[in-house]
């Protein structure tokens, strides 16, 4: 399986092999001879292909930061279900249950966070707050306090992201 | 797995409001559990200081492993009842690990009545054997009671013969048993040590007898002292009713460690992996947990302070979403979780039954996060055939073959309770949170109907009734309804095993996981589902 790396602003595709003579990094542009050899305290010996040099490295949680001939680059392991997780910013919050509204938090317009609360409903005993399902504009609130909602109406919608 | 993204803020008004009030409710239940375990009357602790006794948690701290948890069962049991005679049925039972080795604890307590055995005594001491029997955890018994309690032995007499007979069923699956006799075992007693593997006395003070010297001298005329009749080196030397007598009860406790030690580990089952810590912080808990039932919370933020790395496999997130099911792991052991998001709709009763079929079919022991108000009502509900959808929920409960832990996070009611593993579906264990409410209805609906009855019936009575009066009736059922639905009152009738601290439910999970892990998964088999 080939893991894709977003380095600024480009994304690249490659898996790291070993064969007999060491690792080899399979890119899009074909395969590459390399090696890592730890000098210690973050210090690493990097050679790739013809060209070898020393690099500080260092690495959190998906992110890796590597100091290479003076600059420094930032790798991010990108996981498609990430990508999935943070797309569809049009959507529209709705009722989770058939009752009665209570109040409302927010007004067309209104830029809200993912979490934030925007309506608050009363159905079988329960107060549920709705809550902004992502970050963005609101751009029409369909209910009123008062007002008696069926399962799954739409209370508010967001503007389309741009 | 993937970690949960939480939305969250620390910082905002209603969660330190939520934050403030959950950590009050928490220390008060401390505080009140405290009170039950070591508030006693200073002559029964001067009464046992003259014995030469120890107290029964003094016995606990000889017993256990240094430095390992221990799991108390229903520490607050029976404490508002009986006249406050009876702190915790006066039997202390619960999970510990001695010499390395996992087992299930009985300890009469004796700082109280003589460790006499009330009508809720027994059927703690029942509970502890069944879940010995149910997760093979070998039992100890720190014998020292008074017997049954006199003013209601009939309370006391059909549950306790059950205590013998779950130790007769233990025995049969080979699963040992130690007693240590630390005061006498009279009557029915006298079965426990009995109906052990291995059985020490200690001398002077450990007695085992059908009959005591007095009833002995009313029944025949004999004079006998309780050494001869019962002692421990009658028993160990002429009886073979035990099996080592002692000198003290160091001793004999020590005597017991080394049994235990000798007890063949057991293999552990379903699928484990390095534990990791929640990534997020499990203090949060106070602060997202609302204080009032009735207010909503999202359960995965819940999940993500209990289960390793905050990690979760959602199953199903867009259908049935006021039932969230998935994946985790908790100390490493693969789970499947099921947790309201709100009232159960037919599509959230038909998400649970398929999950836990996938959860019986992979073999994965289950963990049921309540708070329900129960199903969904009204004419559309019930056209779209939401009780049969219910029931399949049951029938998928009953036909599982995974251990089941149930933990009631904030309300459980209705049907709601049983569909998502209440304490009558059979959990291994199930735990309530100090601010959780339950009951047939909320407590609000319960006193308003009480109340309606009790206020036709006055009315009835005496037509002259003052509006002072109906307002008091009124005030007064309103109060017996919302003590009696608490967590407090449940867990004081040993309807679960205990409230917990929403912080120690991580740890207590991890063990009763480790305990059932002792226990190979047979075939689910399932009833007829209605379609």
């Amino acid at each position: 399986m080939k893991k894709i790396f977003r380095l600024g602003e480009s994304e690249h595709r490659c898996s790291l092999r070993q064969d007999a003579d060491g690792l080899v990094l399979d890119t899009e542009d074909g395969p590459l001879r390399c090696a890592l050899q730890p000098l210690g305290a973050a210090r690493y010996c990097v050679s790739a292909g013809e060209e070898q040099a020393e690099a500080l490295i260092a690495r959190h949680d998906d992110r890796i930061w590597i100091r290479l001939r003076g600059r420094t680059h930032v790798i991010e392991a990108v996981d498609p279900l990430d990508a999935a997780a943070a797309g569809g910013h049009d959507g529209a919050a709705e009722a989770p249950m058939p009752g009665t509204v209570i109040s409302v938090l927010v007004e067309p317009g209104a830029e809200v966070t993912a979490g934030q609360d925007l309506v608050v409903m009363e159905s079988m005993k329960l107060e549920v707050t709705i809550r902004a399902p992502h970050d963005g504009r609101i751009a029409a609130v369909h209910c009123a306090p008062g007002d008696q909602v069926p399962l799954k109406f739409t209370l508010v919608t967001f503007e389309a992201a741009p | 797995m993937r970690r949960i993204q939480t939305t969250v803020d620390p910082k905002a008004p209603a969660f330190r409001d939520n934050a403030a009030r959950m950590q009050a409710v928490v220390t008060d239940f401390k505080a009140l559990q405290e009170r039950v375990r070591h508030e006693r009357p200073q002559r029964d602790i001067e009464r046992l200081r003259r014995q030469n006794k120890l107290l029964a948690r003094e016995r606990l701290d000889l017993l256990l492993d240094p430095g390992t948890p221990f799991l108390e069962l229903s520490s607050i049991a029976a404490y508002d009842q009986f006249n406050g005679e009876a702190p915790g049925a006066n039997v202390i039972s619960g999970i510990g690990v001695v010499n390395g080795r996992e087992v299930m604890i009985h300890a009469d307590d004796s700082s109280n009545k003589g460790g006499a055995w009330y009508p809720l005594s027994a059927p703690k001491i029942v509970r502890a054997l069944e879940i010995a029997i149910e997760n093979r955890l070998p039992v100890v018994h720190l014998c020292d009671s008074a017997g049954g309690y006199l003013e209601d032995l009939s309370g006391v007499y059909v549950m306790g013969g059950r205590v013998f007979r779950h130790q007769c069923i233990l025995s049969k699956m080979g699963v040992p048993q130690v007693a240590v006799v630390l005061g006498h075992c009279t009557a029915g007693g006298a079965y426990v040590p009995a109906l052990c593997e291995h059985t020490i006395m200690v001398r002077g003070t450990g007695a085992v007898f059908l009959g005591g010297p007095p009833l002995v001298k009313a029944a025949t005329g004999e004079e006998v002292t309780v050494e001869a009749l019962g002692g421990a080196d009658m028993h160990t030397t002429v009886s073979g009713t035990a099996d080592y007598a002692v000198d003290s009860e160091a001793e004999a406790i020590a005597r017991a460690r080394e049994l235990i030690g000798g007890f063949s580990q057991p293999r552990k089952h379903f699928d484990w992996a390095e534990a990791e810590a929640p990534h997020y912080d499990p203090r949060e808990l106070y602060g997202i947990l609302p204080v009032d039932y009735k207010q909503q919370f999202d359960m995965r933020e819940v999940i993500a302070r209990m289960v390793d790395g905050s990690r979760f496999q959602e199953y199903q997130p867009g259908y049935g979403v006021t039932l969230v099911c998935g994946w985790a792991r908790l100390w490493g052991c693969k789970v499947g979780i099921l947790g309201n998001n709100g009232v159960l709709f037919s599509d959230s009763s038909l998400k649970a039954a398929h999950f836990i079929q996938i959860c019986n079919q992979l073999g994965t022991p289950m963990i049921f996060l309540q708070n329900t108000t129960g199903y969904m009502i009204g004419r559309q509900y019930e056209e779209g055939g939401i009780t049969k959808d219910g029931a399949k929920m049951l029938m998928a409960q009953a036909g599982s073959e995974v251990p089941k832990f149930t933990v009631v996070t904030s309300g459980a009611f209705g049907a709601g309770y049983y569909g998502m593993c209440g304490r009558s579906w059979d959990p291994r264990l199930i735990f309530s949170w100090p601010q959780a409410k339950m009951g047939v209805m909320g407590p609000e609906q319960a006193g308003n109907t009480l109340a309606d009855v009790k206020l036709r019936q006055l009315r009835r009575e005496r037509p002259d009734a003052g509006d002072e009066e109906v307002a008091e009736l009124r005030r007064r059922t309103h109060e017996k309804s919302e003590r009696e639905t608490s967590a407090l009152w449940f867990s004081a009738r040993m309807q679960d095993d205990g409230v917990l601290d929403p912080l120690d439910t991580r740890n207590a999970l991890g063990i009763a996981l480790s305990c059932a892990a002792n226990r190979p998964v047979a075939e689910p088999r399932y009833g007829v589902f209605r379609m």
